[in-house]
């Protein structure tokens, strides 16, 4: 017999009581850990996937639709602009790179982006099979649509119109996978890369062939050499021309902090649940400690001491605790699988499900020395029991 | 051996009570007996280091108790001195064989396995011993009452009513059994009842 062995006795002899303060535990942990994810799931999705594009360019319209859709590819597109007069804007000294996309096009959901190699650069993709250039009707396609849509090197596939997998038009020109990039962790990894020209040709063979200075993009991500750029541009382009400058890191910090709302408040949510568990935990123990008054009295004749005592207490807690917080983690990567599910069907963006964040580390932490504090709450009538008192009593 | 001196105590602002002396030799026997309210749960829980007496000592196998810190009467109460309480209280969570463990454990004293079998069948319980407390009879939980107080082999066992709620046969069984308990492992046996049923059991018999 040892502590370890009485506190587990105790501990299941009310199994009604371990299960409420275990699922109340498990809630609050379930919360927090699923603000933890998503908040950094989405920091991570703002930051990295705009690594070097400090401007984008596109047709008049919300900025931040133009930031969603022509970074974070999860948006309309405001509209086209005109390729000649985009390039013509960015042929400066400040600017480092300029990299047109076109967009419009889905396979499967999944969109298609026809760019320049540039573009890969700006990601900084590198080569799983194949090859990297990017070649008309060819097409270089992120890890995660590889994956998704089990395609191989030499794949054929045909486009739809729109960038929703509903489209119903699909176009008679054959795309080939030429190439699959090493996953990045970024929206590249969902996207399938195709030339610009490709992108044009799909649409002329339905359409009337379009000249040389008529021809659109969706949008152009713009690099600066140094923050200059960042301040003459952006104003420049909006006042002078049909086109609109966005700055996606403003775009999406702003966006951030609006979401930043809904995060807080599922944040606090949890902590209040947290409180209220913490709370329930004490209160059980502190009627478990009123409930066993004679058999702690009874273990003191025994010769346990006041620590000894605790420590039976504490086990018991600390045992309620690591079973709350592991049943909450697991309930937590549950319910972001169901979510990572929901958002790679609707968004194609995919949740870190499986990380374990620092923050969690805290929670876990948070949550023993809500624990402890219940429990040396909870066993003060341990430390004033006058044992003489209680055994009198029962006679 | 047990010896008290001149002890006194009350509970606070109450009249003090006073408590004759008290010498047992190795393995002697007491008997004290009085009405209720004399005192008689009062001297038990000063004997057993419960209480703190206001004045006077209390000696047991040389050790006076008053030396001792909180820390070191508890360790001593549970390695030395075994108590029979009125009404039967153990850990409800745990099984027969376990509650004796659980007071081995803590008074830091061991026994095979055998031994606490032996102790077991000695008082009837041994067909009991994977049992939850919960389900004996009250004869059987008086019994592991018995059991639990003495397997650790204290030199002192005390003993409060421990026939108050038994009929004749059962009284004088149990009385027995703590009897041949304390002959077995030569240690002082002193029981406070107000039961005079039992007091033809005893030789050394103390008045309150």
């Amino acid at each position: 017999m040892n502590l370890w062995k009485l506190s587990v006795r105790n501990l299941f002899y009310k199994p009604i009581n371990l299960v409420l303060s275990v699922l109340l535990l498990a809630l609050s942990v379930a919360m927090l850990s699923v603000a933890i994810h998503l908040k950094h799931s989405f920091e991570h999705q703002l930051y990295d996937n705009i690594p070097d594009i400090d401007m984008v360019m596109g047709a008049k319209g919300s900025p931040l639709q133009l930031v969603l859709s022509s970074v974070m590819h999860i948006d309309n597109p405001t509209g086209n602009i005109n390729y000649a007069q985009a390039k013509k804007v960015t042929r400066s000294a400040l600017i480092k790179t300029a990299v047109p996309i076109s967009y419009g096009d889905n396979y499967k959901g999944y969109r298609i982006v026809g760019t320049v190699p540039e573009f890969l650069k700006l990601y900084k993709a590198t080569l799983q099979k194949g090859s990297l250039e990017i070649k008309t009707s060819g097409l270089v396609i992120g890890a995660g649509v590889a994956a998704k849509l089990h395609l191989k090197l030499g794949d054929h596939i045909h486009s739809s119109h729109g960038l929703v997998e509903e489209a119903t038009e699909v176009h008679e020109h054959e795309l080939q996978v030429t190439g699959i990039l090493q996953p990045t962790g970024t929206v590249i990894d969902q996207l399938l890369i195709t030339s610009l020209n490709t992108v044009w040709d799909v649409h002329e063979h339905e359409a009337l062939p379009v000249a040389d200075e008529d021809r659109e993009i969706t949008a152009m991500l713009v690099s600066f050499k140094n923050p200059m750029g960042l301040l003459q541009f952006p104003r420049r382009i909006n006042t002078t021309t049909t086109m609109q400058a966005a700055l996606p890191k403003f775009e999406l910090e702003r966006l951030f902090s609006l979401m930043g709302v809904g995060f807080k408040t599922i944040g606090l949510i949890g902590l209040a649940v947290l409180l209220v568990s913490g709370l329930s935990v004490f209160i059980s123990l502190y009627r478990v400690v009123l409930e066993r008054k004679y058999e702690i009295a009874v273990m003191r004749t025994y010769g346990a001491t006041r620590l000894q005592l605790f420590s039976t207490v504490y086990i018991e807690s600390f045992l309620t605790a690591v079973m709350g917080i592991f049943s909450g983690f697991l309930l937590s990567k549950v319910g972001l699988l169901i979510l990572r599910n929901y958002m790679e069907e609707t968004y194609r963006y995919s949740l870190n499900v499986f990380s374990f964040e620092t923050q969690e580390m805290y929670l876990s932490l948070g949550i023993f020395g809500v624990v402890t504090l219940a429990t040396l709450l909870a066993v003060i009538p341990v430390f004033r029991m006058n044992v003489s008192n209680i055994l009198a009593d029962e006679n | 051996m047990l010896k008290t001196e001149k002890l006194s105590f009350s509970y606070g602002a109450n009249a003090q009570l006073q408590f004759p002396d008290i010498a047992l030799g190795s393995g002697e026997n007491l008997l004290i007996l009085g009405e209720s309210g004399v005192g008689k749960t009062t001297l038990l829980h000063l004997i057993g280091g419960l209480l703190t007496p206001n004045q006077g000592r209390i000696v047991v196998n040389n050790t006076a108790l008053e030396k001792l810190s909180h820390r070191k009467l508890d360790a001593y109460r549970g390695k030395h001195i075994g108590i029979v309480f009125q009404k039967s209280r153990f850990i409800q969570s745990l099984t027969v064989i376990d509650n004796l463990k659980l007071k081995l454990f803590f008074s830091k004293e061991t026994a095979s396995n055998q031994q606490l079998d032996e102790l077991l069948g000695q008082l009837g319980l041994l067909e009991k011993k994977n049992e939850m407390v919960l389900r004996l009879s009250e004869g059987q939980k008086q019994r592991l009452s018995i059991a639990v107080a003495v397997c650790n082999k204290p030199q002192l066992i005390l003993a409060d009513e421990p026939t108050a709620s038994l009929d004749n046969t059962n009284a004088e069984k149990v009385i027995n059994l703590l009897k041949e308990v304390a002959q077995k492992e030569q240690a002082n046996l002193l029981v406070i009842t107000h039961d005079e049923r039992i007091k033809h059991q005893f030789t050394n018999i103390l008045e309150l």
